[in-house]
C-alpha cells in the first residue's frame, strides 16, 4: 500500500471519513445535533475530496481495483458538486422537518462515496460493491422524512425494484466473468476473444440492463416518477443527477476498456433504449400537474439524451470505439444535465416558504404555485427561467450546447435518425418547459396565495444552490471549452 | 429657362400648392388657399406655352433626365419627363381647362367647410396628370396614372361623411386597379421585348417586322388599362358613380382630362399600335360598342350630371375608334374639342345645380332659361358642340373620326365592319338626340313646382357669380371656335409624331360624304329631340306606354345591368370564396387538423403512457423484466447471426 | 476608426443595455434610459450605413472574428461583418426600436422594466442574426431571439396572449430544430472536403455547392422550413395572425418589420448560396407557394373583422412577394425582394403603429368597433392613408418599387407566376380600401369616438421617419438598391438561372 495508492483513494476515504465523523460527532456531542458542527464537517469532507480527486496525480490501485483518470475525475467533480449543491439546500429545510441531519449528512456522503467508488471502479466486483453502496444510502435517503407516507413509498419503491435491477447486474457481471475468467477490466479485455460469444453478450445485455436501471432509462423507469416525486426534494435533486453521472461513466469505462469488439453489439441496444426513453420520458413529462413530477420524467428524457453519445460511439478497427466525440458528448451532458437538473429541482424549495418556527415551511409542488413568481420573486423567476430554458435546449446554455455536441456526434456517425428524435422529442419538452415560465409570467397569483407568499420568507440557502446552479448553467453554455475539452480527454483516456 | 427647369416645375407647383394647403390650408383664411390652390396651374399652364413653343421651334427633344429611379441587373428606369407635339398639346389642355376649373371652383365650393381640402386635392390631381403627360417612359406615367385615380378616389369621396361618396370612390379606385393590373403586364411584356419602357427609345428600337405577334400581348393588356381609365366597356362602371363628387371635379377629372389618359397613352404608344391591325380593330369593335350603348343609356337618365357621364363614355368611344382608324390624330383632336365643350358642359350644369340648391334631376327643372339666361346660353353652345353642331368644335373633331372610320372601315364593300362606321352614325344622331333632350328639359318649357316638403323653396335661384361665369364664357369661346384650329393642330401633330395625314381625292369624297352627314345627322337628331321634349312631351309619354319601349326603356335606365352582372359573377363569389376559404382552409384543415393535430397527438399518446404508470410495482418489475428479455432476445438473434 | 469592433458595438450595446435597466428604479427613467439606449445603437447603425462602402463590392464590411469555442474538435468562431443585404436589415432593426420605443411609452405600464429589457435584448439579437458570419453564431442569436419575444407577447399580448406566445414559440422551434441538425451537416461536410470542419459561413458557401444531390435536397429542404416558417409562407403562416393579434403594438410592429423578413433573409444567405441546385430544383415549388401565399393571404384579408389580423394576413400576401422575387433567380427579383423587406418593414411596421394609436385609447381592435374616425382624428387618417397607399404599393411610394421589380423578375423567369401575383395588386387595393372606408369614411359610428384625441407628441415622433422614408423610398429606392446590388448578385452567383430568362423572342 503505497503513497500513490492512497493518493488515488484518498477522495473516497475523505468522504466515508467525514461520513464517520459526522457519526461519531453525533455520539459524542449529542447538543450539536441541530446542523452546526456536523454540516461543517460535511462541506470539510465534500471539499477536501474535490481537492484530493483533482490535485492528486493519477494511477491504478489496489491491484488494478481503482483507478483515477480523467474520467474518473470528471464523474467525481459533477458528483461532488451536486452533493455540494445538495447540502447547501438541505439543512434548513430538512431540519424544520424534524429530519436527523447527523444521519441524513451521513447518508448523503456514503452515498457520494459510493458514486466516487463507481467512478473509479476498476474491476466488476468494486463496480458491484460501490453500487451497493451508494444503492442502500440513496434507500434510506428517500424514506428519511418518515413522518411523510409518499417518502416512505419511494423509499420502498426504489428499494424494491432496485435489489431487482441488482440482480441483473450482478447476473451479467458473473457471466462475462465465466466468458472471460478475468473480474479486471484489462483482463477481459485481453481474454474476451474479438467475436462475441453466447455468454459474453448475454452477460453485456444483463449489464445494460441493470445500468439503465440506475440511469433510469426506459424501460426500467417506471420507478423514477414516484421516486422522485416523493423523496425529499434534496436527496431528489442530488440523486437525479449523481447516480446517472457515476453510472453513465462507470458504463462507458465498462464498455470501452472492459469490452472491448463488442460495439455492434451495445451500440444499437444502447441506441435503441435513448430512443425509447427519450419518447417516453418527453411524453411522460407532458401535461403533468405537479413540476416536481414533470422534472423527474424529464429526467428520463435526458437520461435518453445522454445515451446517444454512446449509442453512436462506433467501433474502430482496434475494436476500440471509433470516435471520442460521441461519449465526450455524453459526459458533457451529464454535466450540463448535472447544474440544470439539480437547479430546477431546488429551485422548487426556494419558490416555496422557508421554514420557520411557525411552519415546517412549503414547497412549490404545481404549475399552479408558480402563477406570478415574476411578480413576486423577479430573481428567482429569472433563474428559473435560465434552467429551463436549458433544459428545452435554447442557447445561449449548458443544455444547448450538451444536445448540440450530441447532435454532432450522431450526424457524424450517420446516426442523423437519432438526432433527428431528439429534436421532434426536444419540440415535445419545450410545451411543458414553457408552461413554467408561462406560470411564472404570464398568469397571476390568487390574491390570497400571494399574500400568504409574502407571509413567509424564501429559504435563501435553497436560493443560493439554485444561483449557482443557474450561473454554472450560463457559463457551460456560453464558454463550453473547457469542460468539453476535459470530457474529451477523459474518453481519450480509455483508448 | 432650361427645358429641364421647366419640365420639372410644370408639375411641381401644383405640388406645392397641394402641399400647402393639405398642410395649412386650414389654419388660412379661404382666399389664402385659394389664391394659392389656382396659383400653381395658372403657372404650369404659361410654362406649358412656353414649352409648348419649344416644341414648335427647337430642333432637339425637350426632354429631361433627373435620376435614375430604378435600376437592377440589366434594367434601368429614369425619373425623366419628355415634351413633344403630343404632350404640348395635352399640357395645355390640361393646364388650361385646369386653371379655368380651379377658378370656377372658388365660387361653387366656397361655402364647403373642406375648402383648402378640396383645393389640395385638385392641386394634387393636376401635380399627377402632368406626370402622366411629360412621362418620358411608361412606368413614369404609371405613376401619374395611379396617381390621377388616387385623386379621382379622393375628390369622389370627398364628402367622406356620406358613404355612398366614399364607395363611389372606392369603386372607381377598385375598377381602374383592374385596368392597371393590365397596364403593369403590358409594361413589363414590353420590357421583355424592347428592355426599355422610353418611349422615344421603343421609338428608336422598333422590332424586326418578324415579331407583330409579340406586340399583340402588351398592346391588348394596356388597352385594358385605357379601358379602366377612360370607361369603355367592360370597365366602364366606374364613371357614373363617379359623379358623386363635386360638379367642377367631374368637369376637370371626369370629362376634360383624366378619362382621356386612356386615348394619350395609345397615342404615345402609336407606334406600336399601328404596327397589330388585329387589336386595333378589336379596339373599334369595343370603343363601337360602348359608345353606342352609352349613348342609349344617356337617352334614359334623368340625372343631368349622370346624362352628361354616359355622353362622355359615349364621346370617348368616338376617341378610341380614332385611335383604331390609325389616324391617331383625329382621336387626340377630338380628346381636345372634346374638353372644351364638356367641361363647359359640366361646368354649366354645375351652375345649374348650383342655382337649384343641389338639385340634379331634370324632371325637377325646367324653363330655367328666363332666370338663368347666361347660364342658358353657354349651355347651349355647348350642347351644339356636342352634338355637332356644323363649324362647333365638335362638329370638326367628330367628323374627322367618322371619315377616318369609314376610310379604314366603310369603304371595303360588303365587309362586317361597315355596321361598324354606321353604329357610329347611329351613336351620332343619339348624341344629339339627348342634347336636345336635356336643353329642353331643363331649360325649355315651364318650370315643375316642387312637390310638398321638398327642402327649399323653389323661388330664388343662386345666380353664378362672375368667377364662375368667366370660365364658363371662355369655355364657350373655346368649344364654339376650336375646330378651327383642326388643320394646324393636325399639322403640328402629324409633323412632331410622324403620323401620316390621309389626303388625295378618296379622302375628299370620304370627307365630304361624312361632312354632310353629319349635318343631317345633326338636325334629324337634335330637331327630333327638341320637339320630343321640347313641344310634344306627350308623345314621349305614349311612346312609353308600349311594353317594348318601355322595357327598352328600363333596360337603358339600368345601364344595361353591368352593375348587378359584376356583382353576381365576380363581386359576391369571391367575397364568399374568401370567407369560405378562411374558414375551411386556413382555420380548420391547416391551424386545426394539421397543427393542433400535432399536439393533439402528442398529449393523447402521453395520456396513453402514464395510463401504464401507475405506480404499482409489479408493473415495474414486469416492464424491467420484459425489457431486460427484450435485451437479450435482441443478443442471441445477432449472435445466431454471427453463427 | 477601422480597427474599431463596431459591429460589436451595435450588438451589445442593446444587450448590456437591458441588463442595466434592471438597476433602474423609476419607470420614467427606465423609459428614458431604453430610449436612449436604442437611440445610440440607432446612431451606430445610420454611422455605419454613412460609411458603408457600395464600391467595396459583396466583401463583408467591419469584420471581426476571433476563437469563441476551440475544443473537442469544433472549430466555432465569433466572427461578424456586414454586406449591404445585412445592412438594410439591420438600419431598419436600428430604425424601429426606438419607435416602437416612443410608441409604447404611455401604452406599456406594467413591469416596465421587464419590457424594456426584452425588447433591448430582443433588438441584440437581431443585429446578431445579420451580422453573423459564423453558422453557430447565427443560430444562437437566431434562437436567442425567441424567448425576448416569447415575453413580449406572452406578458403584455391581448386575452389570448399564452397561446398565442406558445404557438410562436414551439413552431419556430420546430424549423429552427431541423435547421440546426442541417448547420451540423453542413458543417461535417465541410470538414470531409476541407479537412478542418468550419462553420464560416464564406468558406461554407465555397464547399457546400459542390454537394451530391441526395444530401443538397435533404439539407436544403431543412434550411427552408425553418425560413418558411419564419417568412411565413403559406401554409405555414397559422402562428402569425394568432401572435400578431395578441402581441402588444411593439411586439407587432418588430415582429411584422423585422423578425419575418429573417425568413427570407435565412433563403438569400445561406439556402441558395449553399444548396445552388437543390435550390434550382425546388424553385418550382417555393414560386407556387409564395403565389399561394400573394394570393391566399389577400383573400384572408377579405375576411377578417379584427384590424390587426387583417395586417397579419397581408403580411403573408407581402412577403410572398418577396420569396418569389427571391426564386425567380433574377437580379431585378431579388434586389425587388430585399426592397420589398425594408418596405414591408416600413409601411407595416407603421399599419401597426397605427393600430396600436386607436387602440391605446379605445382597447378595440374589431374594423367595426371604429367608423368615421377622419372627422375626429384628420391628422391621423392622413397618416393611415398615406401607410395604406404605400402597402398596395402605389407608384411614387415605396411598395411599388419593390413590387415592381419583383414582378419583373419573376415575369422573366416565371411568366404564369408573375401574371397571378400581379393579382395581389388588384386584390390588396380591395382590402386595404375597405379598412379605409369602414375606419374613417362615413359618419362617427360609435358615440365613444366622437371625442378621440387626434395624433400626440409622440405618436407623430414615432411615424414621422416613417412617414418620411415611406416617400423617400419611393421616388430615390436606388438609397437601397445601389448598396444591396452586389450582395445580392453574389447570393444569386452560384444559382444555374432557368432558361426562361433570355427575352421570349429568342425562344420562340
Amino acid at each position: 500500500m503505497n503513497a500513490v495508492e492512497w493518493g488515488v483513494a484518498s477522495p473516497i476515504l475523505a468522504l466515508l471519513g467525514a461520513a464517520f465523523a459526522v457519526v461519531a460527532v453525533d455520539l459524542f456531542f449529542p447538543r450539536s445535533r441541530e446542523r452546526g458542527l456536523t454540516e461543517l464537517i460535511t462541506y470539510a469532507g465534500l471539499v477536501s475530496a474535490m481537492l484530493a480527486s483533482w490535485m492528486l496525480e493519477g494511477g491504478v490501485a489496489f491491484n488494478g481495483a481503482l483507478i483515477s483518470d480523467p474520467l474518473s475525475r470528471f464523474v467525481t467533480m459533477a458528483v461532488l458538486v451536486a452533493a455540494m449543491l445538495a447540502t447547501i439546500a438541505s439543512a434548513d429545510a430538512l431540519a424544520a422537518r424534524r429530519v436527523p441531519l447527523p444521519e441524513y449528512f451521513a447518508l448523503l456522503l456514503s452515498a457520494a462515496a459510493g458514486m466516487v467508488l463507481l467512478a473509479m471502479s476498476h474491476d466488476l466486483i468494486t463496480m458491484f460493491l460501490s453500487v451497493e453502496i451508494l444503492s442502500l444510502a440513496l434507500y434510506i435517503l428517500c424514506g428519511i422524512t418518515r413522518q411523510d407516507p409518499r417518502s416512505n413509498e419511494s423509499a420502498m419503491k426504489y428499494f424494491v425494484l432496485g435489489s431487482f435491477a441488482t440482480g441483473f447486474l450482478l447476473y451479467g457481471m458473473t457471466l462475462i466473468y465465466g466468458a472471460s475468467g478475468s473480474v479486471f477490466l484489462e483482463g477481459m479485455a485481453l481474454k474476451l476473444p474479438g467475436l462475441p460469444s453466447a455468454m459474453v453478450l448475454a452477460g453485456l445485455g444483463l449489464l445494460l440492463a441493470g445500468f439503465a436501471f440506475k440511469i433510469g432509462a426506459a424501460p426500467f423507469h417506471m420507478w423514477v416518477p414516484d421516486v422522485y416525486e416523493g423523496a425529499p426534494t434534496p436527496v431528489t435533486a442530488f440523486m437525479s443527477v449523481a447516480v446517472k453521472t457515476a453510472a453513465l461513466g462507470a458504463l462507458l469505462r465498462l464498455l470501452v476498456s472492459g469490452l472491448p469488439g463488442q460495439e455492434e453489439g451495445w451500440g444499437p441496444l444502447i441506441g435503441g433504449i435513448a430512443a425509447l426513453t427519450m419518447i417516453v420520458g418527453n411524453l411522460g413529462a407532458l401535461g403533468q400537474k405537479s413540476v416536481k413530477r414533470m422534472l423527474a420524467w424529464s429526467s428520463v428524457a435526458h437520461a435518453g439524451y445522454a445515451l446517444i453519445g454512446l449509442a453512436v460511439a462506433g467501433e474502430g478497427a482496434d475494436g476500440r470505439i471509433a470516435s471520442a466525440a460521441g461519449p465526450a458528448a455524453s459526459l458533457f451532458y451529464a454535466a450540463a444535465y448535472t447544474v440544470m437538473t439539480i437547479g430546477a429541482f431546488l429551485f422548487l424549495m426556494f419558490a416555496g416558504r422557508a421554514p420557520s418556527a411557525a411552519s415546517p415551511g412549503r414547497e412549490a409542488e404545481t404549475y399552479d404555485d408558480l402563477n406570478g413568481l415574476g411578480r413576486r420573486r423577479p430573481w428567482a423567476a429569472a433563474m428559473m427561467t435560465a434552467l429551463m430554458v436549458s433544459l428545452a435546449g435554447i442557447p445561449p446554455t449548458a443544455g444547448f450546447f450538451g444536445k448540440f455536441t450530441l447532435f454532432r456526434a450522431a450526424v457524424d456517425a450517420d446516426q442523423a435518425i437519432l438526432a433527428i428524435l431528439a429534436v421532434v422529442t426536444t419540440m415535445v419538452s419545450a410545451a411543458y418547459y414553457l408552461r413554467v415560465i408561462v406560470a411564472m409570467y404570464m398568469k397571476d397569483a390568487p390574491a390570497s396565495q400571494a399574500d400568504s407568499e409574502s407571509a413567509g420568507s424564501p429559504d435563501l440557502s435553497a436560493g443560493l444552490a439554485v444561483a449557482v446552479s443557474a450561473a454554472l448553467t450560463l457559463y457551460l453554455g456560453l464558454m463550453p471549452g473547457a469542460v468539453l475539452e476535459w470530457a474529451r480527454q477523459a474518453v481519450a483516456s480509455l483508448l | 429657362m432650361t427645358h429641364a427647369a421647366a419640365l420639372a416645375l410644370i408639375p411641381l407647383l401644383p405640388l406645392a400648392g397641394f402641399v400647402f394647403n393639405l398642410a395649412w390650408g386650414r389654419r388660412v383664411p379661404r382666399i389664402v388657399s385659394a389664391i394659392l390652390g389656382c396659383a400653381g396651374p395658372a403657372l404650369s399652364f404659361l410654362l406649358s406655352l412656353y414649352v409648348f413653343q419649344e416644341c414648335r421651334t427647337s430642333q432637339d427633344l425637350v426632354t429631361a433626365n433627373y435620376w435614375t429611379w430604378m435600376a437592377a441587373g440589366t434594367l434601368t428606369i429614369d425619373m425623366a419627363f419628355t415634351a413633344d407635339a403630343l404632350s404640348s398639346v395635352m399640357l395645355l389642355v390640361v393646364t388650361g381647362v385646369g386653371t379655368l376649373i380651379h377658378l370656377y371652383s372658388v365660387e361653387y365650393m366656397k361655402k364647403d367647410e373642406g375648402f383648402a381640402r378640396y383645393f389640395a386635392y385638385l392641386n394634387l390631381f393636376m401635380f399627377s396628370m402632368l406626370v402622366l403627360v411629360l412621362a418620358d417612359n411608361l412606368l413614369v406615367m404609371f405613376v401619374g396614372w395611379e396617381g390621377v385615380g388616387l385623386c379621382s378616389y379622393l375628390l369622389i369621396g370627398f364628402w367622406f361623411q356620406d358613404l355612398k361618396n366614399a364607395d363611389a370612390g372606392r369603386k372607381a379606385f377598385i375598377v381602374n386597379r383592374i385596368g392597371d393590373f393590365g397596364f403593369l403586364l403590358g409594361i413589363l411584356f414590353l420590357l421583355a421585348i424592347f428592355g426599355t419602357v422610353s418611349f422615344p427609345q421603343m421609338a428608336g428600337r422598333a422590332p424586326g417586322p418578324g415579331m407583330e405577334p409579340l406586340l399583340v400581348a402588351p398592346a391588348l393588356l394596356l388597352f385594358l388599362g385605357a379601358c379602366g381609365k377612360s370607361a369603355q366597356i367592360p370597365l366602364h362602371v366606374w364613371l357614373p358613380d363617379a359623379m358623386a363628387g363635386p360638379t367642377p371635379v367631374s368637369a376637370l377629372i371626369h370629362a376634360a382630362t383624366m378619362v382621356t389618359a386612356g386615348v394619350y397613352m395609345i397615342a404615345r404608344l402609336s407606334a406600336i399600335y399601328a404596327r397589330v391591325p388585329f387589336v386595333t380593330d378589336l379596339i373599334a369593335v369595343v370603343a363601337a360598342g360602348t359608345a353606342l350603348m352609352a349613348a342609349i343609356t344617356a337617352c334614359a337618365q334623368t340625372d343631368i350630371k349622370k346624362i352628361l357621364a354616359w355622353s362622355t363614355i359615349s364621346q370617348l368611344g368616338f376617341m378610341f375608334v380614332g385611335m383604331a382608324t390609325a389616324q391617331f390624330q383625329t382621336g387626340v383632336f377630338h380628346v381636345v374639342t372634346h374638353a372644351f365643350f364638356k367641361a363647359l358642359l359640366f361646368l354649366g350644369a354645375g351652375a345649374v345645380i348650383h342655382a337649384l340648391h343641389g338639385e340634379q334631376d331634370i324632371r325637377k327643372m325646367g324653363g330655367l332659361w328666363r332666370e338663368l339666361r347666361w347660364v342658358f346660353i353657354v349651355f347651349l353652345v355647348g350642347a351644339f358642340a356636342l352634338s355637332g353642331f356644323p363649324y362647333s368644335s365638335g362638329f370638326f373633331s367628330k367628323d374627322a373620326i367618322l371619315t377616318a372610320a369609314y376610310e379604314r372601315f366603310g369603304v371595303v364593300d360588303g365587309n362586317i365592319r361597315l355596321l361598324l362606321w354606321l353604329s357610329l352614325l347611329v351613336t351620332a344622331l343619339l348624341t344629339a338626340f339627348y342634347s336636345a333632350r336635356m336643353i329642353a328639359v331643363v331649360f325649355l318649357g315651364k318650370r315643375s313646382e316642387p312637390e310638398e316638403g321638398h327642402g327649399h323653396d323653389a323661388g330664388e335661384l343662386h345666380r353664378p357669380g362672375w368667377l364662375m361665369m368667366a370660365p364658363l364664357v371662355v369655355l364657350a369661346f373655346l368649344a364654339a371656335s376650336g375646330g378651327f384650329l383642326h388643320p394646324a393642330l393636325d399639322g403640328f401633330l402629324a409633323k412632331g409624331m410622324e403620323w401620316p395625314l390621309p389626303e388625295g381625292p378618296e379622302h375628299a369624297k370620304a370627307h365630304a360624304l361624312n361632312a354632310g352627314l353629319s349635318v343631317a345627322i345633326f338636325l334629324v337628331g337634335f330637331g327630333g329631340g327638341l320637339l320630343l321634349y321640347g313641344f310634344r312631351r306627350t308623345l314621349v309619354d305614349d311612346l312609353l306606354k308600349n311594353d317594348l319601349s318601355r322595357g327598352f326603356n328600363k333596360i337603358a335606365a339600368n345601364k344595361f345591368y353591368f352593375d348587378e352582372l359584376y356583382r353576381a359573377v365576380v363581386v359576391t363569389p369571391v367575397k364568399t370564396a374568401a370567407a369560405a376559404l378562411w374558414f375551411v382552409v386556413d382555420r380548420l384543415l391547416i391551424d386545426r387538423l394539421l397543427v393542433g393535430g400535432a399536439g393533439w397527438i402528442a398529449y393523447r399518446a402521453s395520456s396513453r403512457l402514464k395510463r401504464l404508470h401507475t405506480g404499482v410495482i409489479s408493473l415495474a418489475g414486469g416492464a424491467m423484466a420484459a425489457g431486460a428479455a427484450a435485451i437479450l432476445g435482441y443478443l442471441v438473434f445477432r449472435f445466431l447471426i454471427h453463427g | 476608426m477601422d480597427n474599431v469592433p463596431w459591429l460589436s458595438i451595435l450588438i451589445w450595446l442593446p444587450a448590456v443595455g437591458a441588463a442595466a435597466l434592471l438597476f433602474v428604479r423609476a419607470e420614467n427613467a427606465v423609459r428614458a434610459a431604453s430610449a436612449g439606449v436604442s437611440l445610440a445603437a440607432a446612431a451606430v447603425a445610420g454611422m455605419l450605413a454613412v460609411t458603408f462602402e457600395p464600391a467595396a463590392g459583396a466583401a463583408m464590411q467591419f469584420p471581426e472574428s476571433f476563437s469563441w469555442i476551440d475544443a473537442g474538435g469544433l472549430d466555432i468562431r465569433y466572427s461578424l461583418g456586414m454586406d449591404g443585404i445585412a445592412l438594410s436589415m439591420v438600419a431598419l432593426t436600428a430604425l424601429l426600436t426606438p419607435l416602437v420605443i416612443l410608441a409604447s411609452w404611455k401604452s406599456i405600464t406594467d413591469r416596465v422594466r421587464g419590457f424594456h429589457a426584452s425588447l433591448l435584448l430582443l433588438e441584440a439579437a437581431m443585429f446578431g442574426v445579420f451580422l453573423a458570419r459564423d453558422l453557430f453564431l447565427f443560430y444562437v442569436f437566431w434562437e436567442a431571439m425567441l424567448l425576448p419575444m416569447l415575453l413580449l407577447i406572452g406578458v403584455w399580448g391581448g386575452p389570448r396572449r399564452v397561446y398565442a406566445s406558445l404557438k410562436f414559440f414551439i413552431y419556430t422551434l420546430a424549423g429552427s430544430l431541423l435547421m440546426l441538425v442541417a448547420i451540423l451537416a453542413c458543417y461535417l461536410h465541410a470538414g470531409k472536403s476541407l479537412g478542418a470542419p468550419t462553420f464560416d459561413i464564406g468558406r461554407l458557401a465555397a464547399v457546400l455547392p459542390s454537394m451530391e444531390g441526395g444530401p443538397q435536397n435533404l439539407l436544403f429542404a431543412a434550411f427552408a422550413i425553418a425560413f418558411a416558417i419564419k417568412v411565413p409562407l403559406f401554409p405555414f403562416h397559422t402562428w402569425l395572425p394568432d401572435a400578431h393579434v395578441e402581441a402588444p403594438t411593439a411586439g407587432s410592429v418588430v415582429l411584422a418589420a423585422v423578425l419575418l423578413k429573417m425568413g427570407a433573409y435565412g433563403f438569400l444567405r445561406f439556402a441558395i448560396p449553399f444548396f445552388p441546385a437543390a435550390a434550382a430544383a425546388f424553385a418550382p415549388l417555393m414560386i407556387a407557394l409564395s403565389v399561394i401565399s400573394i394570393v391566399f393571404g389577400a383573400l384572408m384579408c377579405m375576411a377578417q373583422s379584427d384590424i390587426k389580423k387583417l395586417i397579419a394576413y397581408s403580411s403573408v400576401s407581402h412577403l410572398g412577394f418577396v420569396v418569389l422575387g427571391i426564386f425567380s433567380f433574377t437580379e431585378a427579383g431579388a434586389q425587388g425582394a430585399v426592397l420589398q423587406m425594408v418596405n414591408h418593414g416600413l409601411s407595416t411596421g407603421a399599419l401597426f403603429l397605427l393600430v396600436g394609436v386607436v387602440y391605446d385609447r379605445t382597447h378595440r381592435r374589431g374594423v367595426d368597433d371604429f367608423g368615421g374616425l377622419a372627422k375626429p382624428m384628420p391628422a391621423y387618417a392622413a397618416v393611415f392613408f398615406l401607410v395604406t397607399l404605400s402597402s398596395i404599393g402605389l407608384p411614387g411610394l415605396n411598395g411599388f418599387v419593390g413590387e415592381f421589380l419583383v414582378l419583373k423578375g419573376a415575369f422573366d423567369a416565371h411568366r404564369a407566376a408573375a401574371v397571378v401575383a400581379a393579382l395581389g395588386v388588384i386584390l390588396g387595393a380591395v382590402y386595404m380600401l375597405r379598412l379605409y372606408r369602414d375606419m374613417f369614411w362615413g359618419p362617427v359610428t360609435a358615440p365613444r369616438n366622437e371625442k378621440l384625441p387626434d395624433l400626440a407628441g409622440l405618436e407623430r415622433a414615432a411615424l414621422a421617419p416613417l412617414v418620411v422614408l415611406i416617400i423617400l423610398l419611393g421616388i430615390k429606392p436606388d438609397l437601397v438598391l445601389r448598396r444591396t446590388a452586389p450582395a445580392v448578385e453574389a447570393s444569386l452567383r452560384s444559382v444555374t438561372r432557368p432558361a426562361a430568362v433570355e427575352a421570349p423572342h429568342e425562344r420562340r
